[in-house]
């Protein structure tokens, strides 16, 4: 069928569907979007007391820098943990229409991207005003967000495609979220850490580059927080890993796409 | 890509698809790093081989029993699934309307299912906006728009289903038995716009179990069978085809059966030939069905019948007595008279003759029956031929109900003597 044709018909698509995951996330609660905030604001605060107080972090404006990683860690993992549930909870679109599936991962994760937004909308104004650094590395601010949600959008379509066949996937990621946030530099710098750990090389490295997360948890602390240029090293990490976990995403998802309809 | 097809037009070459019938499914990662050894399954072809053609502005109904594969077929019109063979092609946009209320959300509001749906179409929003009156009128829902859509009834559901689906104005329309629910009023307004639809030149694909339906939209007629085409042409012949077959199911459920009788259009009854015993001083040689002077094996209720009993007498018989009984599978008898009651009198037979019972308006409503024909002497004390289940036929009801009687009637609410409204 022509391929102009699906692409005019996807946009109206694309746009319900994302408005209907908002909704849905929403409706009936009498807060609605204020409850994204409820969760990350808890988090802050706790977090804040433990490390600032019980561990004395020396991360200036601690909360805020809790406050911007967890932006990140949300349009992340928030991300791919809806993704990947979407198709089975949209089975009766797509058992019964034609369309391309793609748009469903990609709706509810650009729905569960909002709360990053929302979040970014009151971070940006308290860290130009707090920060240390300098304001012209905000410059690259929306192309590492937007590196970071290209890496959820490729993560979510092959967990989502996945989902459909073996269903543990959300159950795996469930498991896997709480031990992956501590992994993450999110409450911590590996800058920052105190003497003992600075030994452990090794360790910092594999955390550092073997978690897909942290080199863009870090590149966002650096340009909006620190008001630094983040390393070159971590800078082509996220540009290449956005790129790999695009294209698999798009080449998995389009091998498993076909059959979809008939395992739902 | 659609290459050189007609806007409108779709094309089948050598579709094929097959079905897995899992015996044990292994679902999660576990059973699957458990138990590496792979799931047994069958594999069942549910179109085997289907090629055809649609031209733009055809209407075509596709018949066949359960499991002929229609729905599979469908659904690769739709491109919801693609075949495992061959290639499956549409030219210009397809709406379909697979099943009641595809992609209804339960929770949202019939306004906002009608831009969801509209956007599965391919509908913009300001699309949509331009139509809703429009949509809503037709669906007849507009005090109900504005309520989730989980509170609407299921007939509610397909009427708003649709009203969105005939607005969107594509160049196929795909519609798997959408006219089942709903009331007689919102039929016959569906059936209204898809003749609308059909005289704009829209090609139509139409799945349905309505002889009615299929012969009053359709130019032409699709019959599968085991996923293969049994039949393909005009409706009327193709509806007659699968009437048969249905009959032929009904009449011989799993039973060993010899089959000649089959193929000249008589339906067997349960055991295999009919039993006949008498005299055989007059000898029933034929029972037919006939509709319009045809035989057949299916009427439908209310349309005129005939059966026609040919009877041969080597020697004359004086006064004889021909009987008939119209009896259901099970032996129950519906309907018996002869020519003595009926006081129809019959001089001297010798040779052949034919006589017929004319029926001007089938009182049956839906089943299969056997016809039994007896010729005996007038004071029935010798039955010269006694033949059971000559014959059999189907019905396929006109109205609703059920049952084998042909009761019409309707309901009248005396609102006086009804306890307080609910609801």
């Amino acid at each position: 069928m022509a391929t102009s044709d699906s692409l005019i018909r996807t946009g109206p698509l694309f746009r319900n569907l994302t408005r209907r995951e908002m909704r849905q996330r929403y409706k009936a609660s009498a807060l609605g979007l204020g409850w994204t905030l409820i969760n990350p604001l808890l988090v802050v605060a706790a977090y804040w007391v433990v490390f600032k107080f019980l561990f004395g972090t020396p991360i200036p404006n601690y909360a805020l820098f809790l406050f911007v990683g967890l932006m990140v860690w949300s349009l992340f993992f928030g991300g791919i943990s809806v993704g990947s549930q979407s198709l089975i909870a949209n089975a009766s679109l797509v058992t019964k229409v034609r369309f391309p599936r793609a748009i469903i991962p990609a709706a509810a994760i650009s729905a569960n991207a909002v709360i990053a937004l929302v979040m970014l909308v009151i971070a940006l104004p308290l860290c130009i005003w707090q920060t240390t650094g300098s304001l012209v590395p905000l410059i690259a601010l929306p192309v590492f967000l937007a590196l970071t949600f290209a890496l959820t959008i490729g993560l979510g379509l092959i967990l989502s495609a996945v989902n459909v066949y073996f269903r543990d996937v959300e159950h795996v990621l469930q498991a896997i979220g709480v031990p992956w946030f501590f992994i993450s530099p999110i409450f911590y710098t590996y800058d920052t850490l105190p003497a003992a750990a600075q030994q452990h090389e090794t360790i910092i490295a594999i955390l550092h580059w073997a978690n897909p997360i942290s080199p863009f948890v870090i590149a966002v602390q650096d340009t909006l927080f620190f008001g630094t240029w983040p390393s070159p090293a971590d800078t082509i990490y996220c540009v290449v890993a956005a790129a790999v976990a695009l294209i698999a995403g798009w080449l998995l998802f389009r091998r498993l796409e076909p059959e979809m309809a008939v395992e739902l | 890509m659609s290459g050189d097809l007609a806007r409108g037009g779709m094309r089948v070459t050598h579709a094929s698809r097959r079905f897995k019938v899992v015996h044990e499914k292994g679902t999660t990662l576990k059973e699957l790093l458990i138990r590496r050894k792979r799931t047994s399954y069958t594999e069942l072809w549910a179109l085997d081989d289907v090629s055809f053609e649609i031209r733009p502005g055809e209407a075509v109904g596709i018949v066949g029993r359960n499991g002929s594969g229609k729905s599979t077929l469908l659904k690769l019109l739709a491109g919801i699934i693609p075949p495992h063979g061959g290639t499956v092609e549409a030219g210009g946009s397809v709406a379909s309307m697979l099943e009641l209320g595809a992609g209804f959300h339960p929770d949202f509001t019939g306004r906002e299912n009608v831009f969801m749906n509209g956007a599965i179409h391919g509908l913009s929003d300001r699309d949509v906006a331009e139509r809703l009156d429009e949509i809503v009128d037709f669906a007849g829902l507009a005090e109900f728009i504005d309520m989730p859509v989980r509170t609407y009834s299921s007939g509610m559901q397909m009427r708003l289903a649709f009203a969105v689906a005939s607005h969107v104005e594509p160049d196929i329309m795909l519609l798997d038995e959408v006219l089942a629910v709903g009331d007689e009023a919102f039929q016959r307004k569906c059936m209204g716009r898809i003749y609308e639809f059909r005289r704009r030149g829209g090609t139509l694909v139409f799945v349905s179990h309505d002889p009615n339906a299929v012969e009053h939209v359709c130019s032409r007629a699709i019959l599968l069978d085991g996923g293969k085409i049994l039949m393909d042409g005009e409706p009327h012949e193709v509806m007659e085809r699968y009437h048969r077959l249905l009959a032929a199911d009904t009449a011989a459920p799993a039973v060993t059966v010899e089959a000649p009788a089959a193929d000249d259009g008589l339906a067997l009854p349960i055991d295999g030939a009919p039993r006949g015993w008498g005299t055989g001083d007059a000898v029933v040689e034929d029972v037919q069905v006939l509709s319009s002077g045809k035989p057949t094996t299916s009427l439908m209720s209310g349309d005129p019948a005939e059966i026609a009993i040919l009877i041969r007498a080597p020697q004359p018989v004086a006064t004889p007595s021909v009987g008939i009984s119209i009896t259901l599978g099970d032996g129950t008898l519906v309907f018996g008279t002869n020519t003595r009651l009926s006081e129809f009198p019959l001089d001297t037979i010798h040779g052949r003759a034919r006589i017929r019972f004319s029926i001007p308006s089938l009182a049956l409503h839906e089943g299969t029956f056997d016809v039994t024909v007896a010729v005996h002497s007038q004071d029935e004390s010798t039955v010269y031929h006694w033949l059971d289940r000559a014959a059999s036929f189907a019905v396929y009801a006109r109205d609703p109900g059920v049952g084998p009687a042909a009761i019409s009637g309707h309901w009248v609410l005396d609102a006086d003597h009804v306890p307080a409204a609910t609801g």
